[in-house]
């Protein structure tokens, strides 16, 4: 046995699972990939042994049982429903495997990118169907530019919620975006972790035509989706808030308040400094006045500056009210 | 505790499914979500999600509630005997979200599919009102009840050469309390005089809004190697509810109309190309034009004129991807863009270069290196200001800025079982042109992966992160810096145990320790600054054991140790002018259980 057939079903059955058809966000494909209870018809695991036995006699035997939880794993995705045409069990001839819908006849490749099919023809075998709805931007978009492949995220024999390779999102996309895991773990921050919110609740990894893949075409109409109050307009704007909410927020977690960038009073004074003497600024000497204490407590400049959203109080020039 | 009921039913004419899921975390947090449909024709979804957020518990405050939107200082109550006059406070939020949502595929290559769905959020938040005269401050616990309604309608086309997608969005936000919280200001009485003589004040609430998207996107395979996208989307957000009638601003409310009249008006305009011109070589290209035309008026109010700011942005962008010999790519960008701002004195320029080399050196070894170079020709802000302190700086935003990124992730396999990994960042922002305000930042950040995974009954993993960021900031006479380090470490593994592999367990470590310190000279003058730490210890051990084929039992222990130490945090009474609430200090461990039960049918 080549060392390369060897890989070929160790990647296939362990560590790079088999490939993806893609995956639907909706909700049918999501219910359908959790469960069946029979026997898949005019699917025989057994026969498919035989059939790798036939291509690598040592793999099957040595493997036999991690081959056959991996065959039994797709029939129960939403894949092998043989009533919805749309699928490859439903495509497959009377008596013929589906998987070579995916495959290839006899086999033809395992989805071992680099070595049995390269990435475009990997993706070319979801893409066939799946190329709709959220991924029509896939071609072109950031993951597929950078010449990731479906089968990196996804696994058409994982009993994971999409066909994802890792049980929940925040573990397969911190993968390769480390930074995001961790700011994660920062004491303020979205709950995700905590599973009330996906990654995907803002982005789309399918492609997007805007900035960092998100969905609402912008950075603010993102935020709005959960903070629409912040949305205005208001008879008095601030002007870096209405342009965008990471100029002063970092979304994915920080150790200060608010998720900042930096604490409030430091937020602030990246912009405003004064030349007399306010209680709040903290890099600018008043004699005999106030230090910048004032602005270090609490809820700093937010003490007074209460409304640095937006505010439609007449009186509300300085956000005060 | 977790539910989680499935329902599949197939035959030769259809396959049903079906799925009841919810979880309730025991503090407030709880999910339900149902799902049934017939895959390939229609589904149909229903989601409640129940959110908390808690602000602190026990705080102490002067101010009484007798309805939602107002707060009073009781009779009798006076700033000097603050602690006698105080009630204690809880401050939360939750949001209560139910949403309904179907699709329905009517035929091959079309679907239309449609969501609605409601959101309340209603609590009480901390939220401060102060004059910097004396200074004089109180915090206050200031309600929160708002709905926010969305609903969303799309229409998807695919076949294999054009997609399409066409869909409306509605987001109404509705203020359920008014436009407005009154409270009684402690420090309208001179002194330390009886609180029964102090006077309201008003503040406003976020006014009604409601926004308006329509959305189309087109993709289309020219040619085989050739592919086209664009993607136009047209925004409207309005606001025109009336100003706070606040007597006190009687002469403001003189200058202004009834109401805002408020509308911006968002027009995004996306255009993409690649083509594969060899199967070693490609390109992409897009051009990205938006526009945010804020057509609310102009109003000056006394000694202000309202900032009503709209801009416009072209941005180009062309890169190639080259493959390389052997399995190695090499990606090539650039990007420029232009931002027209109407409250700025001239326009900004943003040229940005990026190269990223991907490269699987050796069947264990694959890794990838990239940089970007950022330049941006900066610009002044010129709009209306608020006093005199914005004028004397360039704001980061619009600033000149260099600014520079190199990175590197390494995967290595010393055995078929076991993975290495590494990722390092190093980012800086230089302000080039800035004497005040923001003048540097940067990001360093180190991590380092451990996958083990000998067999598919045994799983481990362990990663280890440091990240510094640093940040300078100059004022008239004092410069700030601040350091913040982050040590985030993780540790995991997954074993299925027994001959018939029916027990699973799992367990997960997760520690963070962050330290900040901000330093300010030359000397503060007795303001010290001590460093801001935050430990957090976390552990999940999980189990799951198949009784037997049909039957699970599961049971999830999670525990949680947390502290801080954060100097912006008082106790709650009168210090130095403001009334604070105080702030619970956050150090506590908790405890989690879970207990799961599957059963097939």
């Amino acid at each position: 046995m080549s060392k390369h057939l060897m890989n070929r079903w160790r990647n296939s059955s362990l560590l790079l699972p088999l490939a993806l058809v893609g995956v639907l966000v909706s909700g049918p494909v999501q219910i359908g990939a959790v469960a069946a209870e029979e026997e898949p018809a005019g699917v025989d695991v057994e026969a498919l042994i035989d059939e790798v036995r036939a291509i690598s006699p040592v793999i099957a035997e040595r493997r036999m049982q991690d081959l056959r939880i991996h065959i039994e794993r797709v029939e129960e995705t939403a894949h092998a429903v043989a009533s919805d045409p749309r699928t490859p069990a439903g495509r497959a001839k009377e008596g013929e495997q589906f998987c070579y819908a995916c495959h290839g006849q006899d086999f033809e490749h395992f989805f071992n990118v680099g070595d049995d099919i390269s990435t475009s023809q990997a993706n070319e075998v979801c893409m066939e169907c799946h190329r709709g709805g959220e991924r029509m931007h896939w071609y072109g978009g950031a993951h597929e530019f950078q010449d990731m492949a479906c089968i990196d995220c996804h696994n058409a024999h994982s009993n994971n919620k999409r066909l994802l390779r890792a049980e929940d999102q925040l573990t397969l996309c911190s993968n390769c975006h480390q930074e995001r895991r961790v700011d994660f773990h920062r004491p303020h921050h979205h709950p995700v972790r905590e599973g009330q919110i996906e990654c995907t609740d803002c982005h789309n990894p399918h492609g997007e035509m805007g900035r960092a893949q998100l969905r609402s075409g912008g950075v603010n109409e993102t935020c709005y989706q959960c903070h629409a109050e912040y949305r205005g307009p208001f008879l008095w704007e601030h002007q870096p808030v209405r342009e965008d909410c990471t100029l002063c927020h970092n979304p994915h977690g920080s150790v200060h308040p608010g998720m900042l960038e930096a604490r409030t009073a430091q937020v602030c004074q990246s912009c405003h400094l004064t030349s007399t003497a306010h209680p709040g600024d903290l890099l600018t000497r008043h004699p005999g006045g106030s230090q910048g204490e004032f602005m270090l407590r609490g809820q700093s400049c937010l003490n007074c500056h209460s409304q640095v959203h937006g505010s439609n109080h007449p009186g509300g020039a300085l956000f005060q009210r | 505790m977790e539910l989680d009921l499935r329902y599949r039913g197939e035959d030769d004419e259809d396959a049903r499914y079906g799925r009841l899921s919810g979880r309730d975390l025991g503090i407030e947090s709880r999910n339900l979500q149902g799902r049934y449909g017939v895959q390939g024709r229609y589904g149909l979804s229903i989601e409640y999600d129940q959110r908390p957020r808690f602000y602190g518990h026990d705080l102490r405050g002067p101010h009484w509630q007798p309805d939602k939107d107002r707060l009073v200082l009781p009779d009798g109550g006076r700033t000097e005997d603050l602690d006698d006059w105080s009630r204690t406070w809880d401050l939360s939020t939750e949001r209560r979200r139910l949403s309904v949502g179907g699709q329905r595929h009517l035929d091959e290559d079309w679907k239309v599919s449609a969501a609605f769905s409601r959101e309340e959020k209603e609590g009480n938040r901390p939220l401060g009102y102060g004059t910097w005269w004396q200074p004089s401050a109180v915090q206050l616990p200031a309600s929160v009840n708002h709905r926010t309604d969305q609903f969303d309608l799309t229409a998807d086309y695919a076949n294999s050469e054009l997609q399409a997608q066409f869909g409306y969005h509605l987001s109404q936000f509705s203020q359920l309390e008014g436009d407005h919280f009154e409270f009684d200001d402690p420090f309208s009485v001179p002194g330390f005089e009886r609180w029964q003589d102090a006077s309201a004040q008003k503040v406003s609430q976020p006014p009604d809004n409601s926004y308006h998207r329509l959305h189309a996107s087109v993709a289309y395979q020219l040619q085989r190697a050739t592919r086209f996208h664009a993607q136009v989307d047209l925004g409207r957000a309005q606001q025109d509810e009336r100003y706070i009638n606040d007597p006190g601003f009687a002469d403001e409310l003189a200058d202004l109309s009834r109401s805002l009249g408020g509308q911006i008006d968002t027009t995004r305009i996306s255009l993409r190309g690649t083509h594969r011109f060899t199967p070693r070589f490609q390109v992409r290209g897009g051009y990205r034009y938006e526009d945010h035309d804020n057509g609310t008026s102009v109003e000056e109010v006394g000694d202000y004129i309202s900032r009503v700011h709209s801009w416009t942005k072209h941005a180009f962008d062309v890169d190639g991807d080259i493959r390389l010999p052997g399995r190695n790519n090499l990606l090539l960008g650039y990007e420029f863009s232009e931002i027209d701002r109407e409250h700025a004195d001239d326009k900004t320029y943003n040229y940005a270069v990026n190269a990223r080399l991907r490269s699987q050196v050796t069947d264990d070894l694959s890794g990838s290196l990239y940089t970007r170079i950022l330049a941006r020709s900066g610009a002044n802000y010129s709009g209306p200001g608020l006093s005199d302190n914005i004028q004397a700086t360039r704001l980061y935003h619009l600033a000149d800025l260099t600014r520079w990124e190199v990175g590197t992730v390494v995967s290595y396999s010393v055995a078929p079982e076991l993975a290495l990994g590494a990722e390092i960042t190093l980012a800086e922002e230089d302000y080039s042109e800035s004497e005040l305000g923001l003048l540097a930042s940067k990001i360093n950040s180190y991590t380092l992966t451990f996958d083990y995974f000998p067999a598919e009954v045994f799983s481990g993993y362990a990663f280890v992160t440091l990240e510094d960021r640093e940040r300078e900031q100059g004022g008239e006479q004092r410069a700030l810096d601040q350091e913040e380090r982050t040590w985030t470490i993780g540790a995991g593994a997954n074993s299925v145990l027994t001959e018939e592999q029916r027990l699973t367990l799992g367990l997960e470590l997760a520690y963070m320790d962050s330290g900040t310190d901000i330093k300010v000279s030359p000397d503060s003058g007795g303001a010290g600054y001590p460093s801001l730490n935050v430990t957090m210890t976390q552990l999940k051990l999980s189990s799951d054991y198949e009784v037997s084929d049909a039957l699970t039992v599961g049971f999830t222990y999670f525990v949680q140790r947390f502290s801080e130490d954060d100097w912006s945090r008082v106790a709650p009474g009168l210090d130095g002018g403001l009334i604070y609430l105080g702030g619970d200090e956050r150090n506590y461990t908790a405890h989690m259980g879970i207990a799961s039960v599957s059963y097939r049918f």
